[in-house]
């Protein structure tokens, strides 16, 4: 592999620095960002498809999807030992909300400021997230076996579909 | 506080102590005792100042049915005054009590046309505390009546850049210059608000109540939020959402274990705008780390 998510969270925090433009800043949020998406892609790709997101349909793993597939994942299910990380892995998915919006708004809205204590938060809640997405991934790995295939993990998932 | 001081002079900078307290989430009995004291001051010669320090020094103690009984006397022996209404709509705002501070806007809002200096606090009050729609009607009733609404239009957007006069328009408290009164700063428009609130099944006072929820999460761990950014985040694959930025005074570290903290009591909370994805709530420091510099 080229570069790792590592490699993108480590682009933000060289870059938050008092002489680093606002330029600079917002590319390095938005890195950082990608850091976490990137972190937990390999975790989401192996969870089924979302019920809500549209991109689902066309088997893309969008940002929404990533979202929606990781509320979905009903990760009690898969164990008692992954239970207990039920509310770590919902942390985990509003903090990862709050990094997109921050994202967003570093490449978007350019008539707001971005500051460097945004990006230091930005810097905090991606590492957050990736620590989070690394234990619930090890939790994984513990239990009885090393990976699971994609239908393993279905399997333990709710069958019952909203319409 | 010196004897010459005059009652205005001991009013105002009594006033900027309670806000600071109100802010902070102290419960602080020096403090307390302190806004008493001038309270009973003043009382032969403002009464009304005098109910309105005691509403805050209640409020300080957190006996907040008890700060509006206060407040409700001192607006009946000044009616006419705005700013009694406009500061009893800020120590609701700062204090986190959302319901109040819309229940109290209702009753209010009759009597704000015409003062553009009340309004405009009154636009960045509710815009403190999410209460957006609000906020946006107001400021257009405030632009029909010719007053300046401030900040810049974007392509639709109305973004308020600086706080209106009644309320500072810096951001960023310091310590030689402390904001009596919170700001906000938001870009926005009514129709974005009322059709992202309407795709959700929402109502439009929806963003307000995780506003409050985190307003007196921070009181509680003593965290003093300075002022609430408010921007509308685009997004390609499902409704646009509004992401909040509270300003808070805290170092980095202690700003963002704050932030992780509070993911867990949305999880808790379950409000439906936050699951549904239709707002987002981050907590930035304003505060730089302690320097590791060898100084003495």
């Amino acid at each position: 592999m080229p570069i790792t998510p590592e490699h993108l969270r480590d682009f933000g925090k060289r870059h938050a620095c008092d002489h680093s433009d606002e330029v600079t800043l917002r590319a390095a949020s938005s890195r950082s960002y990608y850091a976490a998406f990137h972190a937990l892609h390999p975790i989401v790709d192996r969870l089924p498809a979302s019920r809500r997101c549209v991109a689902a349909r066309v088997g893309r793993l969008s940002h929404t999807e990533m979202v929606e597939r990781l509320k979905e994942w009903r990760t009690g299910r898969l164990g008692v030992d992954l239970s207990s990380l039920v509310p770590l892995k919902k942390r985990m998915v509003q903090s990862l909300e709050v990094a997109r919006a921050a994202r967003v708004q570093a490449d978007y809205r350019l008539n707001e400021h971005v500051t460097l204590p945004e990006l230091e938060e930005q810097i905090r809640r991606v590492r957050c997230i990736i620590d989070a997405a690394l234990k619930i991934s090890n939790e994984i790995s513990r239990r009885s076996k090393p990976t699971l295939r994609p239908d393993e993990m279905r399997d333990q998932l709710p069958q019952e579909r909203h319409p | 506080m010196s004897n010459s001081a005059t009652p205005d002079t001991i009013f105002n900078n009594t006033l900027g102590e309670a806000f600071e307290a109100l802010k902070l989430g102290a419960n602080d009995l020096v403090t307390v005792r302190r806004v008493q004291r001038r309270a009973d001051e003043l009382a032969s010669i403002d009464a009304a100042g005098a109910w309105e320090l005691r509403a805050y020094a209640s409020a300080i103690k957190n006996a907040f049915d008890a700060a509006d009984e206060m407040f409700a006397c001192a607006l009946r022996l000044q009616p006419g005054n705005l700013n009694v209404r406009v500061r009893w709509l800020a120590m609701l705002c700062v204090t986190g009590q959302v319901g109040k501070v819309k229940e109290k806007f209702i009753a209010f809002r009759p009597g704000l046309d015409g003062n553009f200096a009340a309004m405009g606090a009154v636009i960045s009050l509710l815009g403190y505390v999410g209460l957006l729609h609000d906020a946006f009607q107001l400021r257009q009733r405030l632009a029909a009546l010719g007053g300046n609404p401030g900040g810049h239009a974007f392509d639709g957007d109305f973004g308020i850049a600086s706080a209106p006069e009644m309320v500072r328009a810096k951001v960023l408290a310091t310590d030689d210059f402390p904001e009596p009164l919170p700001s906000s700063v938001y870009t926005f428009s009514a129709e974005d608000a009322e059709q992202v609130l309407a795709d959700q099944g929402l109502s439009v006072d929806a963003w307000s109540e995780p506003i409050g929820c985190a307003i007196r999460f921070l009181r509680q761990k003593r965290l003093k939020v300075v002022a609430v950014k408010s921007s509308f985040i685009p997004h390609d694959d499902r409704a646009t959402a509004m992401h909040f930025q509270l300003l808070i005074v805290a170092t980095p570290d202690i700003c963002w274990e704050a932030e992780w903290e509070f993911c867990g009591v949305l999880v808790d909370r379950d409000f439906p705008i936050i699951n549904s994805g239709t707002a987002t709530i981050a907590f930035i420091p304003t505060l730089r780390e302690a320097p590791r510099a060898n100084h003495p």
